[in-house]
C-alpha cells in the first residue's frame, strides 16, 4: 500500500466514524461538531483526488459557512432537554438501520464488482498526467494545465457553464428572499392572532434577566475600554 | 485490492456517508439532526462525482467517457454546493418558524396534517 492509500484509510474510517457519531448524538451541538470533523475530512479526500478549489469550496461553504448556520440555529433555539424530541423507538431504529444497510450494499456492490480494471487503479496523482487537457479557452499557445487546476476550473464555469452558473446565483437570490419571509416575525404574530391563541412567547428574544446581565456588562466593561485612550 | 485508494475505494466511502445519512434520517426525531443528515447524504454524492470526475481523467483520451470538458464534474458539484447551501438556508428558516408555532422540533409532533 502506498502512503495516499494509508492515509485514506484512516481519513475514511474518522469520516464514517464521525458521520455516524453525529446521526447517533442526542444534543444537536455535538452533532454539528461531528458532522464539521466529517465535512472537514471530506475536504481532505477532495484534495487528494487533484480538485484543491472544491476542497477550499467544501472548507468555506461546508463546514464554514452550513455548519456555522446549523450552530447558529441551534443556539438560538437553545433547545431544553425535553424539547430535543424524545428517542425514536427501537422498532423504527431497527428499520432505519436495516434500511441503511440495504442501501449501502445497493451503492457499494456495483462499486466493488470486479470486471472494470480500471475502476481499481489508484486515483494517487501520478506525475505523467498533466498533458491530458485542452488548451483552455483565452490561454493561447495551448498551455497544459493539470487536472483540477483552478485556472481551468475557471474557465470551464465561465465559458461553457455560464448560463447554469447565472442559474444558480438566481435560486440563490430567490432562498435570500424566502429566508426572509420565512424568518419575519410578524407573520407568525399574524398567524396566531387570527389562532386566538397566544401561543408565541419570545424564545428567540433576549428575556429580562439575560437584558439586565448584558446591561451590568456592558456597564462593567465601559472604563476599562476607555482606559487606554484616556 | 492492494490499492484503497480508488475509484472503488472513493464510492464505498461515499455509500457509506449517503448511508449513514438515510439512518440518521429515517431514525431520528430531531428536526435540525434531520436537515443535518441531509447534508451528510448530499455530501456523499459529491463525493462521487469528483471521484468519477478524477477517474475520467485517467482514461484514455479517446474513451466516450473522457470526452467533453474536463472540469465539468468538479463544476457540478461547486454547483449542488450552492443549491445545498440554499436548501439549509430555507430548511433552516422554515424550523425556526416552525418552532415559533408549536415550541419543538419533534417531527412526530408535527401532525396538523393529519386531521
Amino acid at each position: 500500500m502506498a502512503a495516499a492509500d494509508v492515509i485514506f484509510l484512516v481519513i475514511s474510517i474518522i469520516a464514517v466514524g464521525a458521520a455516524a457519531l453525529a446521526v447517533t448524538r442526542k444534543n444537536p451541538i455535538y452533532s454539528a461538531l461531528f458532522m464539521m470533523v466529517t465535512l472537514l475530512v471530506v475536504a481532505a479526500v477532495f484534495q487528494m483526488l487533484s480538485s484543491p478549489f472544491l476542497a477550499v469550496m467544501q472548507v468555506l461553504l461546508y463546514a464554514g459557512a452550513i455548519m456555522v448556520l446549523f450552530t447558529f440555529v441551534i443556539m438560538l433555539l437553545s433547545l431544553r432537554p425535553e424539547e430535543m424530541g424524545e428517542t425514536a423507538p427501537l422498532p423504527q431504529r431497527i428499520f432505519a438501520a436495516v434500511v441503511a444497510l440495504g442501501v449501502f450494499a445497493l451503492l457499494a456492490f456495483p462499486a466493488i464488482e470486479p470486471g472494470v480494471p480500471a475502476a481499481a487503479a489508484s486515483l494517487a496523482p501520478p506525475a505523467a498526467e498533466a498533458v491530458r487537457f485542452p488548451p483552455a479557452a483565452g490561454t493561447g499557445d495551448g498551455a497544459t494545465v493539470e487536472f483540477g487546476a483552478t485556472a481551468y476550473f475557471g474557465h470551464t464555469i465561465f465559458g461553457r457553464f455560464v448560463l447554469p452558473f447565472e442559474l444558480v446565483s438566481i435560486l440563490v437570490l430567490a432562498a435570500v428572499v424566502a429566508v426572509m419571509v420565512l424568518a419575519k416575525r410578524d407573520l407568525s404574530k399574524r398567524d396566531v392572532a387570527d389562532d386566538g391563541s397566544d401561543r408565541d412567547p419570545p424564545p428567540l428574544s433576549v428575556s429580562a434577566a439575560h437584558a439586565g446581565s448584558i446591561a451590568s456588562l456592558a456597564t462593567s466593561t465601559q472604563p476599562t475600554s476607555h482606559g487606554p485612550g484616556a | 485490492m492492494d490499492a484503497l485508494f480508488t475509484l472503488q475505494g472513493c464510492l464505498i466511502l461515499s455509500a457509506a456517508l449517503f448511508s449513514i445519512g438515510v439512518y440518521g434520517v429515517l431514525a431520528r426525531r430531531n428536526l435540525i439532526i434531520v436537515l443535518m443528515s441531509v447534508e451528510l447524504m448530499l455530501n456523499g454524492v459529491n463525493l462521487a462525482l469528483v471521484a468519477f470526475a478524477r477517474h475520467a481523467a485517467t482514461l484514455p483520451a479517446d474513451t466516450p467517457a473522457a470526452a467533453g470538458a474536463p472540469a465539468s464534474g468538479q463544476v457540478l458539484v461547486l454547483m449542488s454546493m450552492a443549491v445545498a447551501a440554499a436548501e439549509v438556508a430555507v430548511g433552516l428558516s422554515l424550523l425556526i418558524a416552525l418552532f415559533r408555532h408549536r415550541q419543538t422540533v419533534d417531527s412526530t409532533s408535527i401532525s396538523l396534517l393529519e386531521g
